[in-house]
């Protein structure tokens, strides 16, 4: 079946800007958890808007979980922040004029976006799992077999062995509750482009989360000794996992809506032919070669219509200042320095004064 | 578009809600086996790597059975200093213990612990401790053998005064880094000079807003000198032209119309230099496929040359206005010598200066202002810009002081014609000038630190566009003064060109006995309506 591009892209857009109040559970990240008993949860719940009625129940049912949610999501955005400081776009979910925030586009800005805010609800239950702060879970799963040793053998023992003890994070029950509360809008609209995309996303962030387990171990016996040593899984920290996110954004691939299916068209590598080109492949986005990889609809906006003034750009003024200028700002401050330890037990400095530079746009 | 506007409204509005808590990086020890511990303040993660107060407490506690035995009286302190380490807010990193420390327990438990049939910890081992207390590198000698704590406070006091030695050690550190080729980024290491040059592509610690301010001001000096130099030669011209009056009559005008010529000359230096500085490549050279910064020592013909007109001409136009300082008394005798030998004088302005800008290029003192990107001479070192420059204004400035404060005492016994009062206010502007320049040096002698030769500022603006601002002032005095003596000449010449008008001659007395003809008054009352 033969479909007009023109029509074709007019039916993208549509699909694409239809939903109004897509996936406000965002918002949670902004809410204030201090006061966050089980008193107030319903007002808190019902406070957010755009929440489906499934997520307001489950808010409602689990105010304590809830509230790991929510400090997954604020470290989530905190650490995308951070990441992106030195960048055109320093992670704003909000542009000035209607309709221009970077969540509305289908961008790879708001894959990553979707990525690490699934991954830090994940990161955050699993954590407050292991130090036992939710109720209804417990210790992560430890591998079995592997690393372990025989009781009978306990006299040949060396220094590798250990076994798989202690309190792994659980990251099982992070992804499975963030799956049900994060995904719930998306799932409801399997069939839309930009729901797949953010179900693709999600994944992603949560399968990353899941093979960047490391192994810890601790010693066990009197006085230092390594009698016993056991071992478990954690989660990297996350502000290294979001600096292994940001390489993904990087290579976010494009993909296009092919009835109903997000496909990512394969370059043909042996030159420009015409011959080969019919012949070119198209990749499935669920397939498992897309299954780690960051996708994205649109091409992203020029966030170069953000208002920079007085944004400090640090060394890359060329590029975050739009060329716009900067200005260098110099100020002398005084700092401790040629500091000695005196026995017992003083630190003692001296000041010196060094000149601090900062730039701002212009 | 009404939903969307609710929706960012109530965005901005739960943004209210962010709470932010900062947490203080050292904590207290506070745990029972280390309470008598002379610090109080920890921070994790400790030194085998445990992240919680709680993890470190599980840890120590393993050693009780160790701590009865009292094999050593340093162990309590040694495992409180390595499980709970001392922490300063002032530090990056916690304080341990020694190796000395950890070497005498090690010796006195290490039997103890092998009768068990342990080995020493590996988490403890000594060679991950310092050897010692030092700058780099600090850590607690701890307690003696006998677990007694001394103050050594009163020996940090004496060794203070040895401080300075260790800070001339981190120079002689720093120096061997370079002369073994070892230069920092954005820089290339010269085997000629043995030292690090800066490349262009390397700011150099000079903003763009300053970069930018400095060459304005620049062009607006050296723009309005050439414009009133202009508007001076036109004036001369025209004076000529008309052959009524000589512009030039005395020494003292002939000084400063060169003066203003020399420092006009200055001014298209300057001009072309900053018009053309990336076409010209002014202030950068081709070295070894590396386009570097001009520096003191490395040798580029452009930047030369530069250097050299304006050292040139910038001292030529300063000889002339010493020339005003000493001719503007012709009552002196000085000033009389000088208008009976003009010519010779003119040879020697003209001479002088090549003495030093000889001198200055046999020392390779020119190179490139990282501030203006122009190429000065005297901009090598701080030692050629003290000889080449400060000398030079300071040697004018006693010799103008000195002409100046003599012509004055002149003054009361000569004659009104003799003294130009305008060429002796102009006279002495350039030694207040000169004051002020020479402060700026000894401002930057006594503040280094503030590297106010990297930015725009009251300072490095009066060391770098001195000449053009001395340029400026000298080419409106001379506009204003040959605008006044133009003035002064036309009114002479009116006084002298006055014709006498027609003077009234006394009517005639009319006779009486002509008036009785009544025919000869009808005919002289009509002629006299």
């Amino acid at each position: 079946m033969h479909i007009n591009t023109p029509v074709l892209l007019a039916i993208i857009y549509f699909l694409v800007f239809a939903p109004k109040s897509a996936d406000a559970w965002w918002l949670l990240s902004k809410t204030d958890t201090s006061s966050a008993n089980s008193g107030s949860s319903p007002i808190l719940c019902k406070n957010v808007p755009g929440l489906t009625p499934q997520q307001k129940r489950m808010c409602h049912e689990n105010p304590n979980i809830i509230k790991y949610l929510i400090s997954g999501l604020r470290s989530a955005l905190h650490t995308c922040e951070y990441t992106f400081q030195r960048e055109a776009w320093n992670c704003t979910l909000t542009l000035p004029g209607v309709g221009t925030s970077p969540l509305q586009i289908a961008s790879r800005e708001s894959a990553y976006v979707y990525a690490i805010s699934a991954a830090g609800v994940s990161h955050s239950l699993a954590r407050a799992c292991s130090k036992g702060l939710i109720d209804d879970c417990g210790c992560g799963e430890t591998p079995q077999g592997s690393g372990s040793v025989a009781v009978s053998q306990a006299s040949s023992r060396s220094s590798s062995d250990f076994v798989w003890a202690g309190c792994s994070d659980n990251v099982k029950f992070g992804n499975t509750f963030g799956r049900k509360f994060v995904d719930q809008y998306d799932r409801q609209h399997a069939t839309e482009p930009r729901s797949q995309m953010n179900l693709h996303n999600n994944r992603v962030g949560r399968r990353l989360l899941v093979n960047a387990m490391n192994k810890e171990c601790k010693c066990h016996g009197v006085s230092g000794s390594c009698v016993t040593k056991t071992c478990w899984k954690v989660m990297p920290k996350f502000d290294e996992f979001a600096s292994r996110l940001h390489q993904k954004y990087q290579l976010a691939k494009l993909v296009t809506n092919n009835d109903q299916k997000l496909t990512v068209r394969s370059s043909p590598s042996a030159g420009s032919s015409g011959r080969s080109e019919r012949f070119a492949r198209n990749m499935d986005a669920s397939s498992k070669q897309m299954r780690n990889e960051l996708i994205y609809l649109d091409a992203s906006p020029n966030y170069c219509a953000i208002d920079v003034k007085d944004r400090e750009c640090g060394e890359n003024c060329p590029n975050i200042c739009c060329g716009r200028g900067w200005r260098t700002t110099r100020e002398i401050v005084d700092e401790p320095c040629h500091c000695q330890f005196v026995w017992c037990c003083e630190v003692k400095c001296k000041t010196c004064k060094k000149l601090v530079e900062r730039n701002y746009c212009l | 578009m009404g939903p969307f506007r609710g929706y960012l409204g109530v965005t901005w509005l739960l943004l209210l809600f962010v709470i932010g808590v900062d947490g203080q990086r050292c904590q207290k020890v506070d745990h029972e086996m280390c309470n008598d511990l002379p610090y109080n303040l920890t921070s994790f993660p400790n030194l085998v790597d445990e992240e919680s107060w709680k993890d470190a407490s599980e840890s120590i506690l393993t050693y009780k059975p160790l701590l009865s035995v009292v094999c050593s009286e340093q162990l309590k302190f040694f495992l409180c200093s390595v499980y709970f380490p001392m922490c300063n807010e002032k530090l990056a990193n916690p304080i341990g213990p020694c190796r000395p420390l950890c070497l005498s327990v090690q010796e006195k438990c290490l039997p103890v612990l092998e009768s068990f049939g342990f080995k020493w910890p590996d988490v403890i081992r000594c060679d991950k401790f310092p050897l010692e207390n030092n700058r780099e590198k600090m850590c607690m000698k701890g307690p003696n053998e006998q677990g007694a704590i001394q103050d050594e406070r009163a020996k940090f006091a004496a060794k203070e005064s040895e401080d300075d030695g260790n800070d001339r050690v981190e120079d002689i550190q720093r120096e061997v880094d370079r002369l073994n080729g070892k230069c920092p980024q954005d820089e290339v290491f010269l085997n000629r000079s043995s030292k690090c040059v800066p490349l262009c592509s390397n700011p150099q610690k000079v903003g763009q807003t300053d970069r930018e301010s400095a060459t304005r001001l620049l062009l607006f000096l050296s723009l309005s000198s050439v414009i009133l130099t202009i508007l001076s030669v036109f004036i001369v011209g025209l004076s000529i032209y008309f052959r009524r009056l000589e512009m030039l009559h005395s020494l003292t005008e002939t000084a400063m119309f060169f003066s203003c010529i020399s420092f006009c000359a200055t001014s298209v230096i300057y001009i072309v230099s900053i018009s053309f500085k990336d076409q010209f490549q002014i202030s950068c050279t081709d070295y070894t496929h590396h386009l570097l910064f001009v520096v003191g020592g490395l040798s580029h013909v452009p930047c030369s040359s530069v250097a050299s007109l304006i050292y040139y001409t910038a001292t030529c136009s300063r000889l002339w206005w010493l020339l005003i300082c000493v001719s503007w008394n012709k009552a002196t005798r000085t000033s009389h010598i000088l208008d009976d030998s003009r010519t010779r004088v003119i040879m020697l302005i003209l001479g002088i200066p090549l003495a030093p800008l000889m001198l200055a290029l046999l020392a390779k003192a020119v190179a490139a202002n990282p501030l203006t990107g122009l190429c000065f001479i005297g901009a090598a070192s701080p030692g050629t810009d003290w000889i080449f420059n400060f000398c030079r204004e300071l040697i004018l400035f006693l010799i103008s002081s000195i002409a100046l404060s003599s012509a004055c005492c002149r003054l009361l016994g000569s004659d009104e014609q003799d003294v130009n009062g305008f060429a002796g206010v102009i006279a002495a502007v350039y030694p207040i000038a000169g004051l002020f320049y020479m402060l700026s040096f000894v401002n930057d002698a006594t503040q280094p630190f503030l590297s106010l030769d990297r930015s725009f500022n009251a300072v490095s603006a009066t060391k770098f566009s001195f000449d053009l601002l001395l340029s400026f002032i000298m080419c409106a005095f001379c506009l204003i003064y040959l605008l006044f003596k133009l003035t002064r000449s036309s009114s002479k010449v009116s006084k002298e060109g006055y014709q006498p008008a027609v003077p009234k001659l006394p009517q005639p007395a009319i006779p009486g006995s002509v008036r009785s003809n009544t025919y000869a008054s009808t005919f002289r009352t009509n002629n006299m309506i």
